[in-house]
């Protein structure tokens, strides 16, 4: 279902718009419990403000929201005084979708530059107005979906938020009656007074018992986890999957700790319940913090499959027989699509849990490879779409990703790189298998200063099972969320390595980049787009977030007089540089060759002059 | 605005018992890979189903319906006041008619898909999970009918007593039935000792006119593990009814 809906006929343009849209929502979320730094929002921001200028020129020509609800609360820039101050989109009333992107990009500013206290504020403030209008349990609801959309960039706002509301609401006889003492003298009609006044909870009292109100509401937020488990294992490939989990670790361990704070006496099949979203949450925060350490690389197929093997193993090993069916509906690891795939064991079960907690190990080797020709295409690596989020939260230290390998195609060999080979040296490693070492090592570690102290700790850990000094704990410590750290120090990261490592692996790719376009280049000139076609394929299929590989895909395709492929190319170039107005020329050129877009190409031509 | 969350508030939650079991024995904030998960063998074993009575709320009880015949009991359990009706001091059990592998709620159609009632069609009750527990509960007497409600303090040898909840026309009937039941089986559970409960309830089950049977002393733990993997092995299960409300 489309976020961004146009006028009849702007298909075109409105598509490019609602993909970069849910790029930016992806990038929020992504973000969310990261601890980005400036300079990763830095990164990120030019393209929202591209977003915006483009919304600014649609919206006139009828661009809006759709039917699919999004979150909002306002910011502090665009927001009328006739708007409500939260809620869900609409496609016939509220905030437009530039306003809706300008609170988007408001959230993260307001969150990086002081003290998380005033996201938590805003957060309060919409919640509290959206219960005035509509409840509190879908006000509640509401803060679940802004956390879920990228609002929140410290989770635990929402934990606070909640454990306020619920204590709240279990002082008091009615929603009404909490919304006015919380008030106090604040005025819900006036942003101004809303913005500058001051809310009174020091009348809140946690631990009391638990009023039938609050026991309602706490069941409704587990059925929401649950349903949001569900829809997580319902992900239609690896984009959405990788934002889910992050998804589910931001929501359950805030509102599982919210929840505790007002039911400290818990019946024991709630706690049943709440034990299995733990476990889920600890499931996604393994695998979302795997992902930002890079210890194994890219997201990819293979990632899940290392995430879910250990605890297949146990499962196996305590259950008997059925456990797969256990699994996969008592825990996200396995998604729905992939069941068949990832539950076709290659090989005999080992005996110990070593052997499936290595990713280096044979037996996990094996199962990658024997699934390897059959992975659907979604699920291999992320697509283009999380391109952006993905290297500003993730790998901001690649700066860009158009010089970023596939992560199912082989890494360069960088072992023989100047710079490499001299960072080496510096770190007193000089022979060719200590060189090779410390290549292993730096190019599955991360710059420091992007990483948190736990975040180091966890790596140090790593390190050391994989070196085989620390013995694989097999234990989730649910109140955490993370695997247990052991008593493994902080790792020393050699930050100048990794950067170096990082700085070949780019001049690498753009030699390779700059080799194969020559060649490519040359056959386009020759008028030859058909023999184009193939090596621009295999080429992109190393290099898959590359904007210029779609651009010559596009003019190869053009030129076999296959337009609507050379418009997919276009679009997918648009959405990984949309500042590009030739490239919005093109798209309108090529629309033009289809039926009833009169519109959409007007639209393209308006959008390609604001970078003229 | 809304401010009615005592009532029927959407699906009830249902968890396993599996996973209640695994729970009851379970160490507290740190688990491994797996979770608690165990096999059969090692869950069903008398100190387990121990510690899950010792963490009820004082009764338990296993409402045995047809979901596809006795439809005002069904509608009752999906229309989702159980919860708040039972409160957290009765737990509540029931059988599923699939098997149940993670926390739920009555939404989930493949717990009620027993067969489907169409009139003039006589169904085969016995095949059905929850008759299937009560039929080895009071065997080798016969059984009484279905629907109804088996109330028993713990797993030890003592009494159960099976009140009635057939000729209820509607899910109301059933919600008033229930909740009278569910205030005095609570109260007994609260007040009365083991061997006094059933004595307790049958005493006030009969005040109120509610037609009842007791099991006599037997063994509640043979009993429900018996019955448990009875409907195991004929994939079903059985679930709890999760309130954290009361």
């Amino acid at each position: 279902m489309p976020l961004l809906v146009g006028e009849r006929g702007a298909e075109g343009v409105v598509e490019v718009a609602d993909a970069l849209f849910r790029e930016a929502v992806a990038f929020g979320v992504l973000a969310s419990g990261h601890e980005i730094l400036v300079e990763q929002l830095e990164l990120y921001l030019p393209r929202a403000v591209g977003l915006a200028a483009i919304l600014a020129v649609a919206e006139p020509a009828g661009l809006a929201f759709g039917n699919e609800a999004f979150p909002y609360w306002p910011n502090s820039e665009q927001w009328s005084p006739s708007l409500p101050l939260a809620g869900f989109t609409s496609s016939t009333v509220g905030p437009r979708p530039s306003q809706v992107l300008a609170s988007l990009t408001d959230a993260w500013l307001t969150a990086l530059a002081g003290p998380s206290r005033s996201a938590r504020h805003s957060l309060l403030l919409a919640v509290l107005s959206y219960t005035r209008d509509e409840g509190l349990w879908p006000a509640l609801e509401l803060a679940i979906e802004l956390a879920g959309s990228g609002y929140l960039l410290n989770p635990t706002d929402l934990e606070a938020v909640v454990t306020l509301l619920l204590g709240a609401r279990n002082a008091v006889g009615s929603d009404a009656e909490m919304v006015s003492r919380l008030l106090g003298g604040v005025d819900l009609e006036s942003t101004e007074s809303l913005v500058s006044g001051s809310l009174t909870t020091d009348w809140v009292v946690l631990g009391q018992p638990t009023s039938p109100a609050v026991g309602s509401l706490v069941e409704r937020i587990l059925r929401s986890l649950m349903r949001r488990a569900a829809d997580a294992r319902g992900s239609s490939g690896l984009d959405e999957w990788v934002l889910n989990q992050q998804r589910l670790f931001n929501a359950i361990g805030p509102l599982l700790r919210a929840i505790r704070s007002v039911m400290p006496q818990m019946p024991l099949p709630l706690e049943a319940v709440m034990t299995n979203l733990s476990e889920i949450g600890a499931d996604a925060g393994g695998f979302c913090g795997t992902i930002k350490l890079n210890v194994a690389g890219d997201p990819s197929y293979g990632l899940l499959v290392q995430a879910a093997l250990p605890v297949m193993f146990e499962f196996r090993r305590r259950i008997g027989e059925g456990w797969e069916e256990r699994l996969c509906r008592e825990r996200v690891l396995v998604p729905d699509e992939l069941r068949p795939l990832m539950l076709e064991i290659e090989g005999d079960w080992p005996a110990e849990l070593s052997a499936v907690v290595d990713p280096r190990s044979p037996f996990t080797k094996a199962q990658i490879a024997s699934h390897d020709a059959r992975c659907p295409r979604p699920w291999k690596e992320l697509s283009y779409a999380l391109a952006h989020p993905f290297v500003c939260v993730m790998r901001p230290e690649r700066r860009g990703p158009e010089l970023v390998r596939g992560a199912s195609s082989l890494p360069p060999d960088l072992s023989g790189h100047p710079l490499v080979v001299e960072m080496c040296a510096r770190h007193g490693a000089t022979t060719h298998a200590a060189v090779r070492e410390s290549l292993a090592r730096a190019s599955r570690s991360r710059p420091s200063r992007f990483l948190t102290d736990r975040d180091r700790l966890l790596l140090g850990y790593v390190w050391a099972v994989a070196a085989g000094t620390a013995p694989i704990v097999n234990q989730i410590d649910l109140t955490a969320g993370f695997p247990a750290p052991g008593s493994s120090r902080p790792a020393e990261l050699d930050d100048d390595l990794v950067q170096a490592v990082a700085a070949a692996a780019a001049e690498l790719n753009g030699a390779l980049l700059r080799q194969a376009m020559s060649g490519i280049v040359e056959l386009l000139a020759r008028d030859e787009p058909a023999d184009a076609v193939v090596p621009l394929i295999a080429l992109k299929l190393v290099l898959p977030w590359s904007a210029e590989i779609c651009d010559a895909l596009a003019a190869a395709f053009c030129g076999t007089g296959d337009f609507r492929a050379a418009r997919g190319e276009v679009q997918a170039s648009l959405q990984l540089q949309a500042r590009q107005g030739e490239r919005w020329r093109l798209l309108a050129t090529l629309l033009a060759h289809e039926p009833d877009t009169k519109e959409t190409v007007r639209l393209a031509e308006a959008i390609a002059e604001l970078w003229a | 605005m809304s401010d009615e969350y005592s009532a029927a508030a959407g699906p009830t939650l249902l968890v396993p018992l599996r996973n209640l079991l695994e729970q009851a024995g379970a160490s507290p904030d740190v688990k491994y890979l797996a979770g608690e998960v165990q096999s059969f063998d090692e869950l069903l074993r008398p100190e387990n189903l121990d510690k899950l009575a010792e963490a009820s709320p004082g009764v338990l009880a296993f409402l045995a319906f047809h979901p596809g015949v006795d439809t005002p009991v069904t509608d009752y359990v999906k229309a989702g006041s159980l919860a708040s009706d039972s409160g957290r001091r009765v737990l509540v059990l029931f059988s599923s008619s699939a098997r149940v592998f993670s926390p739920t709620d009555s939404d989930d159609a493949s717990i009620f898909s027993g067969a489907v009632a169409i009139p003039g069609v006589k169904v085969d009750a016995a095949i059905q999970p929850a008759y299937e527990m009560i039929r080895v509960l009071f065997e080798p007497d016969p059984s009484p009918p279905l629907p109804g409600i088996a109330l028993f303090k713990d797993f030890t040898d003592s009494e159960v007593v099976y009140a009635g909840l057939s000729g209820l026309a509607s899910a109301g009937d059933v919600a008033g039935r229930l909740r009278d039941i569910f205030a005095l089986a609570a109260e007994a559970g609260a007040d009365a000792s083991d061997r006094r409960f059933a004595d307790v309830v049958s005493v006030a089950l009969e005040k109120r006119r509610i037609p009842h049977q007791r099991t006599g002393r037997r063994s509640a733990r043979e009993w429900f593990v018996r019955g448990y993997l009875f409907l195991w092995d004929n994939r079903s299960d059985i679930i709890a009814v999760i309130s954290a409300v009361g």
